[in-house]
């Protein structure tokens, strides 16, 4: 959470924000959307999307835009600022492939000793949920507000 | 004669999803997640009470898809 991030727009109740990826070589308008799940109350999805051309999107697994590191603790921060507004809810996070899931497991281990004492992180695997540990694999993650 | 390929040359590239809207892919992430989370129980997360997972969305709740961007 103390790397670089880049500047935020938010839309849709804090439900919807945007940024640009940034490189010498292109921009990329980049969209973290929270979505409730239905039928799973106070549960919403993160999903981080590509607008290319034309408002054609993508779930690209890498955009080679050489700022992952910015990328990802600008997601952070869209988490953060949604849980702020939704301290009830828990967001869903699976990655798109197994390499993207083993990219947000290193970001959680690397963060989780900063914010375990207010977030509360859940690992997935094989429909199991259990407290997130770290040298753990998991499918996905759920991450909510740590309650008082 | 036999040709040995690097381990990059061998990696199958992964096909990219290309979908006209960002609600689009939206909905498709979100489907992949209930997928996911189908049969799972949350109450970990949310205490004791919380109703297993099911995709079955009940008539009275508010669909979550025809929000607006």
């Amino acid at each position: 959470m103390d790397l670089e991030f880049y500047p935020l727009t938010v839309k849709n109740h804090y439900r919807l924000f945007e940024f640009e990826s940034v490189s010498e070589h292109k921009r990329i308008l980049k969209r973290v959307v929270f979505r409730a799940i239905p039928s799973a109350p106070e549960t919403y999805n993160l999903a981080l999307i590509d607008v290319l051309e034309d408002n054609v999107t993508s779930d690209i697994e890498i955009s080679n835009n050489a700022d992952m590191p910015k990328v990802m603790s600008t997601v952070i921060r869209c988490l953060l600022r949604f849980l702020d507004h939704y301290p009830a809810a828990a967001v869903y996070i699976a990655g798109n492939s197994p390499s993207r899931n083993r990219l947000y497991r290193a970001i959680i281990s690397r963060e989780f000793p900063k914010v375990k004492d207010f977030l509360e992180i859940y690992g997935m695997s094989y429909r199991d949920i259990e407290p997130f540990r770290l040298e753990t694999p998991y499918d996905s993650f759920l991450i909510k507000r740590r309650t008082l | 004669m036999s040709t040995t390929l690097k381990k990059s040359e061998r990696r199958k590239p992964r096909e990219v999803v290309y979908y006209p809207t960002t609600e689009a892919c939206v909905q498709a992430k979100l489907e992949l997640a209930m997928k996911s989370l189908e049969g799972v129980d949350l109450s970990p997360i949310f205490g004791p009470g919380y109703e297993r997972f099911t995709s079955k969305t009940p008539p009275h709740s508010p669909s979550s898809l025809t929000e607006k961007e």
